[in-house]
């Protein structure tokens, strides 16, 4: 082993101890005997020095290589941007050629990209004419990182300048600054807080640059976000709902919020006493009761009050952890705008804490901003590495996405690290269920049932398991137990009246689906489920009660399930064009993750309705929007509509060439819709409509299933 | 006269000595190794090294040639300093001064003795008191080639830049001090010198090497020998001795060599040769 290494990418070599004795080796070549006060030298020309306390001799050479590559790409970087001067021009095409080579390597062009978006070029420089010749030779690569750094000059020139004001006086030496400039500059803060103010809309982002920075620089970035948003003319962004009741929060009183929060002082210690956390607990209680009761105009005094006290008596993580619980409960009440102002009071309150930040992102989720959680989240990670409900959160983002493997791999990460989180589990487990590998599921759930006799999210997830492979027998006993265990358990409950509902034991689902209804009148689940359940037992009348009472137009996220299980009433009643007006009214209004039903469902209408126009209609449906693979029941299901529709159409080889591509059967439904689209493709088209006929119930069933 | 060892200061005219960086009277800045060297007693015997090199060559009958020599290296020689090609980058591109070789890395006469740092400290301590590390080093040639040993390019310095603040010293100071064993003043008597009796000292070192079949070519090689580039003790030459720094605006040309030695990544040898590109055509005066 080597110690002490100390190595300069921009010189090719590194200086190092061994056995007592210094040595400095050149990149490709061998190690040679200098003297201690040498690393000086390396220290004054050597540029960045990376510092290695141990390594093995043998992968020196790779370190040193590394390195140089770094630095390598950084300097041809600047080079390429040089002052125009007649060598500097006749080099500049050749230096960008081989920048662009160097760039082609992501952390090369990470590492150069990071350090040049972290500070101004100087006027000499001439970035236009680097960017105009990496044009005209279509450097790809090097077109992407100029244009960058063109673009962020602006927002890097007004942040220097910031800077340099504000840290005037901040700090007591100028070694002090230095220091700190080092630091950020080289962690990629700096570049980080000038690409986040490059995109900020909103006084709300631009303040998020406090996330980035140490505990210890937040006041410094709060004023430079401040003086920022003011010399850039970011308007504040008035937080509260945008709809009939936003009026009630009168900007000005969200800034008196925001400027309360930041003259928060963190240093003062205040002991944290019992006799607080009482009086906190029920401020908290009293916002939160005002929320229940939409008394939104009396919520600011409220808020001021207990930030006041919070204030006065306690730290800013208190005020931080009562915030997010304010948010927490603000969300589950569905008051999304709502929420979103207590988790930016939070987020300003303690930037150092994840939980605001987490709660943002589950806001994003909600509103099917799964980009902006995934990108969220990520960065939440990336600074709180060992959050857990980050990386479970981020998992979700990735299961949403219907991107099982990112989510299977992070999930498998996070058990990993942290072999009894429950939440990684049960998520993993439902990874695996999603895509029908339900033995991996049955035996994670098992495993966390063993761990956690009580952990009634795994007996749910078994139960659903058992059903989804028709253990009917098993899902109903698992079930019960939950429900004799935990008696208000509303998942429990309704995954029991599923299993009636699928063994056509139609009174007693009916029966178990009313008394959650009754408990919990708005529980879509319950009430799809009933509804579903009425109509398979062919209680029309009942069902038409219910469609009179709808009030799920337009089609919302929550409700959707609701108006697909109607158009498909309609269907199955033979009423195709009420289903087929419904369905297409669903493609029109429901979200992008909801269309890929209602497009299958209305290729199966338009199957049934006969006539080749229709076919080829219900084929264009079909591939409007393909089902990812992984989301299998689903995926079997589309296709095996697919295959219908190429028999409809007297498409023998596309049919046949489908039941290729199908998964290995596992239901008995999905086998015997094999047998019978083998059957319809080999009969003549004279005695195939009964065949089909046939298909169209076990296609449904298979709908059910799915 | 001043007394042994002491010099009249240019400027006030009285007298200090030679190792005082500055004179003591007015302030006005010294060149102790250019002082040494220009004292009276080691000019004498330098003259008389000279001299009898000159009637040696006459009674051989090499005199012609000696003097073919010597007009050479009146006319020809410059001062040149080896050093690494990513240093002399940094130096010409974030214009940063030169700084003493000593403080790099590339000195291979330290491979060759594990105890030369001793040794080094000691002949400068002896050579330069005080001042070492105000001293360039840099090695008289005539084709612009040094000694490789100390890096792989190098740099030819402008001669107005550095006449008047150079020194020379007979052979490299450590083989120098190493063959006579001891560390005594009078032993540099004759075998230092100015920068304007550099062809004095050269035809006392070498009048003996060299032969009536002597060309301009091979002088090259008899005032300056790296040998195979890799071991100090196989090297012959003058050494010279600068004092202060020096930035891009005192080097008068550059070379490079040994492209064998460059990188065998592809990338990183692409790069290695651009920037020496760059660097000729940024030196070419």
């Amino acid at each position: 082993m080597i110690q002490n290494v100390h190595i300069s990418g921009a010189l090719d070599r590194a200086i190092f101890l061994k056995n007592g004795d210094y040595f400095v080796k050149k990149l490709d070549h061998p190690s040679v005997p200098v003297r201690k006060f040498d690393i000086n030298t390396l220290l004054q020309f050597g540029g960045d020095i990376v510092v290695v306390e141990k390594t093995k001799e043998q992968e020196l050479n790779q370190l040193i290589q590394d390195q140089s590559d770094l630095q390598s790409g950084l300097q041809l970087a600047i080079e390429g941007i040089a002052p125009r001067t007649p060598i500097n021009d006749k080099f500049r095409q050749p230096t960008i050629e081989l920048l662009e080579e160097y760039l082609a390597d992501a952390p090369i062009y990470e590492f150069a990209h990071t350090r040049m978006m972290s500070k101004p070029a100087t006027e000499d420089t001439d970035i236009a004419e680097a960017l105009r010749i990496a044009q005209a030779h279509q450097y790809t690569k090097a077109i992407q990182f100029y244009a960058d750094l063109q673009a962020a000059q602006p927002t890097l020139q007004a942040f220097w300048t910031l800077w340099k004001e504000v840290t005037y006086a901040y700090f007591d030496t100028e070694q002090e600054l230095i220091e700190v400039e080092d630091q950020l500059l080289e962690n990629g803060t700096f570049a980080k807080i000038n690409q986040r103010l490059h995109t900020a809309k909103t006084k709300k982002e631009a303040d998020e640059i406090v996330f980035l920075v140490p505990q210890n620089l937040i006041g410094l970035f709060q004023k430079i976000a401040q003086q920022y948003t003011d010399r850039q003319g970011i308007k504040t962004k008035k937080i509260g709902k945008v709809s009939d009741i936003s009026h009630e929060y009168e900007e000005e009183k969200v800034d008196a919020i925001e400027i309360l929060l930041s003259e928060f002082d963190s240093k003062k210690e205040n002991v944290f006493l019992h006799q607080t956390d009482v009086q906190v607990k029920k401020k908290v209680n009293n916002i939160i009761r005002l929320i229940k009761r939409n008394r939104f105009d009396k919520i600011d005094k409220q808020l001021i009050e207990l930030i006041n006290f919070h204030i006065k008596y306690s730290q800013r993580e208190h005020l931080c952890k009562s915030l997010t619980k304010i948010a927490t409960e603000t969300i589950q009440l569905n008051q999304h705008d709502l929420a979103e102002r207590f988790i930016h009071y939070a987020q300003i309150a303690n930037p150092q804490d994840a939980t605001p930040y987490c709660q943002q992102a589950e806001l994003y989720k909600a509103q099917n901003k799964f980009n902006d959680a995934e990108k969220l989240y990520k960065t939440v990670i990336q600074k709180f590495p060992n959050d857990v409900v980050a990386q479970n959160g981020l998992a979700e983002i990735y299961k949403a996405q219907n991107n099982f493997k990112d989510a299977e791999k992070l999930y498998k990460t996070v058990i990993q690290k942290f072999p009894n989180d429950v939440v990684a589990q049960n998520g993993l487990a439902e990874i695996y269920k999603a895509q029908n590998k339900f033995n991996g599921a049955e035996k994670l759930y098992k495993t966390v049932i063993q761990k956690f006799p009580q952990n009634v999210v795994a007996q749910n997830g078994l139960a659903e398991i058992y059903k989804a492979q028709n253990k009917f027998n098993d899902a109903e006993k698992l079930y019960k137990t939950v429900i004799q265990k935990f008696p208000n358990d509303v998942v429990a409950q309704t995954g029991l009246a599923e299993i009636y509902k699928a063994q056509n034991k139609f009174n007693d689902a009916e029966k178990l689906y009313k008394t959650v209804i009754e408990e919990v009148p708005n529980d879509v689940i319950a009430r799809n489920g009933y509804l579903h359940t009425l109509i398979l037992a062919e209680k029309y009348e009942d069902v038409e009660a219910i469609i009179k009472n709808e009030t799920s137009i337009p089609v919302s996220h929550d409700d959707w399930v609701f108006h697909h299980t109607v158009s498909m009433y309609y269907l199955k009643i033979g009423n195709l064009n009420e289903a087929i007006q419904r369905l297409k009214y669903g493609i029109k209004k429901s979200s992008v993750q909801e269309q890929s039903y209602y497009n299958t469902a209305l290729a199966f209408a338009l199957n049934k309705k006969g006539q080749p126009s229709n076919f080829q209609k219900a084929l264009q449906h079909i591939e409007k929007y393909s089902i990812p693979v992984e989301r299998a029941s689903e995926f079997q299901l589309q296709q095996a509509i697919k295959a219908l529709t190429h028999i409809n159409l007297n498409q023998k080889e596309q049919a046949k060439k489908i039941l290729h591509q199908l998964h290995e059967p596992a239901t008995m439904q999905h086998k015997e819709l094999i047998e019978l689209i083998n059957e319809c493709i080999d009969v003549p088209p004279s005695v195939r409509p009964a065949k089909i006929l046939k298909m169209e119930k076990s296609v449904l069933l298979l709908a059910r299933a799915a | 006269m001043p007394e042994d060892g002491k010099k009249i200061c240019e400027q006030c005219n009285e007298s200090y000595y030679v190792h005082e960086l500055k004179c003591p009277s007015c302030d006005y800045e010294n060149r102790p190794n250019v002082a040494l060297a220009a004292l009276k007693k080691p000019k004498l015997v330098l003259e008389k090294r000279y001299k009898d090199a000159l009637q040696h060559a006459e009674q051989n009958g090499n005199l012609k040639k000696i003097k073919e020599f010597e007009s050479l290296i009146k006319s020809s020689a410059k001062a040149v300093v080896n050093l690494d090609i990513d240093i002399l980058d940094s130096i010409i591109n974030s214009n940063m001064r030169y700084i003493n070789t000593y403080q790099l890395q590339e000195i291979r006469t330290l491979t060759k003795h594990p105890d030369d740092a001793r040794k080094r400290a000691a002949v400068d301590g002896f050579l330069f008191p005080n001042f070492g590390r105000k001293i360039t080093f840099a090695a008289l040639s005539l084709d612009g080639k040094g000694i490789r040993q100390y890096g792989n390019s190098t740099v030819v310095l402008k001669e107005k830049m550095i006449a008047y603040r150079a020194s020379l010293l007979e052979e490299d100071s450590i083989q120098f001090f190493d063959q006579s064993g001891k560390m005594e003043a009078e032993r540099l008597n004759g075998y230092i010198a100015t920068w304007e009796d550099k062809h004095k000292l050269a035809v006392a070192k070498l009048a003996d090497r060299t032969t009536p079949d002597d060309t301009p070519d091979t002088f090259v090689k008899i005032l300056l020998d790296d040998g195979d580039g890799k071991n100090m003790a196989d090297t012959k030459f003058i050494e010279i001795h600068v004092f202060g720094f020096f930035n891009e605006a005192a080097i008068e040309s550059f070379s490079y060599f040994d492209e064998a030695k460059l990188s065998t990544n592809a990338r990183t040898r692409k790069k290695q040769l651009r920037r020496i590109e760059k660097l000729k055509a940024q030196l070419k005066k």
